[in-house]
């Protein structure tokens, strides 16, 4: 069985921090800023590797989000799919469910983990559109998923998914097809090694476009930027001057006379 | 014009609370999207999806404002389920015909607008700061009367502020946690309902899964109001979820979003590396100060997510903040609430210099060993 790990790829953030939007189109700049896999994205390739020897990324993106995905392949992954088309720049979170419902069930599975909030936008709105339009339960917020053991094992098909709710942690035995989404908290990260990267270069990469999914005319997104811009930084602060011995002595005052070290300070309530 | 405001709600919660992502309009003038012939002013609606047990409770609150409050009672494990909830919430909001419908942006409000757009086959704008209108935009083509000018959502994105239309049938933001309190809108009527009223009206129905309706009463207070509260029948039985247990409370919040801390000590991407986070998190011991961070540290496993404040984590107030290698993007900078802002980044053009009346330019590896001696004689 193959678990499906649907992937953002995100620009490189320490890259796009200085002109991140293309003002005459409105749209995240793209050229010469590397896509990257998002770290929510690793951590859903890790929970699926411990529950399939299978993993498929899958992504939309154009075509330089390649990059990002010979990451989710370096990490573990199987096999990867872009879906890249020009009819789906620009797209908002509901183009990108649909495209990405249209793949899954191309795709035949009936698991797909994806990473949570990505770092550049981070609504969390696609797990749960692509959960609703494919009329799968969506589950948010998972750490844990594994496979039901012992009795419940014997009543079919099934996974032990762990869920941090607002009012406690949860434990349930899910039966698929479904969505997971992650939380931060899930599996810690597998760092990116030589010998992974070396080994994704024999793993398959399929570019699928529109057509390949049966998608017929335009693609409107929902959602559309009439603008941007950068909230203008009016600095007001007053810079310490001298080296770094001359700033932290400058500050360690600062700090002791705003905040004295008296016992009982830190933990007590003040009025606002 | 209306607004149907859909929020989740336990007795736990502030009833005025659940107003809270009216604050988007709350700034302006007047709100700014008008219905066609619509010159009365605003008509709020409250949808309150409510915990099974406690929709009576729901019933006997007053909602402020509100000229309808629609209440659906949920069983406890529909709140991990966005994608049902969404099937559930989508015809009630049809049913109303709202020109614009406003969700709390924290996770569940998110969760469950992304499902209801899904559903409905609309835009939905997410961390929606504030909403103006353009004349220049279309009207909404929704079966709504249109509204006029198009509202524009105001949404935090890459670093700035961008201006998002949205289109489709319906109107759909989830709204930011840290704006200005709300102020009541007027032009609603207050709903009160008696203690003991006697529920009347006619039957409403859920859609269920499968298509099975549910009956339900709309309840009709006395004593002369205008306002009407509607109990759904509550919703049971979850698809797809064979058995569950709770495992007990999620580790105790180290940080309580209510205190007001002297100094608080935070940590951005700008650390670089775990060693880099681990000498913050020394500085911020030897301050006696609660270690916050930004979203990127929690990505990179340095720090766990319950340190996490701004748009997706939580929210801090305290008299100085100490931002060290945070770059001040909103999605941070929307969860702090200090009097004083002290910034250490070696980039002057960064935003968090907008937000900080001191700064330190210098390479935080050198200056906080140096900071740690200080302080020791400081003593």
């Amino acid at each position: 069985m193959t678990v499906v790990v649907c992937v953002k790829p995100v620009p490189e953030p320490q890259a796009w921090r200085a002109e991140p939007v293309d003002p005459s189109r409105g749209t995240p700049r793209r050229e010469g800023i590397p896509l990257v896999l998002s770290p929510g994205d690793r951590r859903a390739i890790e929970l699926a590797l411990g529950l399939s020897a299978g993993v498929l990324c899958l992504a939309m993106g154009p075509p330089e989000a390649e990059a990002a995905l010979r990451q989710g392949l370096a990490v573990g992954a199987t096999r990867a799919v872009l879906v890249s088309d020009r009819r789906f720049a620009g797209a908002d979170t509901l183009l990108t469910a649909r495209v990405l419902a249209l793949a899954v069930g191309r795709l035949g599975a009936g698991l797909v983990l994806c990473g949570g909030e990505s770092p550049d936008s981070g609504t969390g709105s696609v797990p749960v559109q692509l959960g609703t339009l494919l009329g799968w339960p969506v589950f948010t917020a998972m750490y844990g998923i594994g496979p039901v053991q012992g009795e419940g094992a014997r009543a079919g098909s099934g996974y032990v998914l762990e869920c941090r709710m607002e009012s406690g942690l949860l434990r349930m035995v899910v039966e698929p097809p479904l969505v997971g989404a992650l939380h931060a908290s899930a599996t810690p990260l597998r760092s990116l090694s030589p010998a992974g990267i070396v080994k994704a270069r024999g793993r398959p990469l399929e570019v699928w476009d529109a057509a390949t999914l049966g998608w017929e005319g335009p693609a409107q997104p929902y959602t559309s930027m009439l603008g941007w811009e950068r909230t203008p930084v009016v600095s007001q602060a007053e810079m310490l001057p001298g080296d770094w011995e001359e700033a932290a002595r400058l500050l360690a005052g600062f700090l002791r006379q705003a905040v004295p070290p008296a016992r009982g300070d830190g933990g007590e309530a003040r009025g606002a | 014009m209306r607004i149907l405001v859909v929020a989740f709600w336990d007795r736990t919660v502030a009833p005025e609370s659940v107003w809270q992502p009216l604050a988007a309009l709350a700034d302006t003038p007047a709100v700014p999207c008008r219905g066609a012939g619509d010159e009365a002013g605003p008509r709020w609606e409250l949808l309150l999806l409510v915990p099974q047990d406690e929709a009576e409770v729901a019933t006997r609150t007053s909602w402020g404002m509100a000229e309808a409050v629609v209440i659906l009672p949920l069983e406890l494990l529909l709140y991990l389920q966005p994608a049902l909830l969404g099937r559930l919430v989508a015809p009630l909001i049809t049913s109303r015909r709202p020109d614009l419908v406003l969700f709390a942006a924290d996770r569940r409000g998110g969760n469950l607008a992304a499902a209801v757009a899904a559903e409905l086959g609309c835009g939905l704008c997410a961390h929606v700061e504030r909403i103006e209108a353009e004349p220049s935009a279309p009207p909404g083509p929704g079966p709504g009367p249109g509204l006029r000018p198009h509202p524009v959502y105001l949404v935090p994105s890459y670093g700035g502020l961008a201006r998002m239309t949205s289109t489709g049938a319906w109107q759909m933001a989830t709204v930011g946690t840290r704006l200005p309190p709300v102020r009541a809108p007027s032009g609603g009527t207050s709903t009160v309902l008696p203690r003991d009223g006697a529920p009347t009206g006619n039957a409403v129905t859920v859609p269920q899964r499968g298509g099975t309706p549910a009956g339900g009463t709309v309840q009709r207070p006395g004593g002369g109001r205008t306002g009407t509260v509607t109990v759904l029948a509550p919703v049971e039985g979850i698809p797809g979820v064979r058995t569950w247990e709770h495992l007990g409370p999620a580790q105790p919040d180290a940080l309580d979003q209510d205190q007001v801390y002297p100094l608080v000590v935070g940590a951005g991407w700008g650390v670089g590396d775990r060693d880099g986070f681990e000498l913050v998190k020394t500085l911020a011991r030897v301050l006696g100060a609660p270690l916050v961070v930004t979203r990127p540290v929690v990505d990179e496993g340095w720090a766990p997510p319950e340190l996490l404040v701004g748009q997706s984590g939580k929210r801090i107030r305290c008299r100085v903040y100490l931002a060290v290698g945070i770059s001040g993007d909103p999605q941070h900078m929307v969860g702090v609430e200090a009097d004083t802002v002290v910034a250490v980044n070696t980039d002057p053009r960064a935003p968090i210099y907008g937000h900080a009346r001191l700064g330190v330019a210098c390479d935080f590896r050198r200056l906080i060993p140096a900071l740690l001696r200080c302080l020791e004689t400081l003593r």
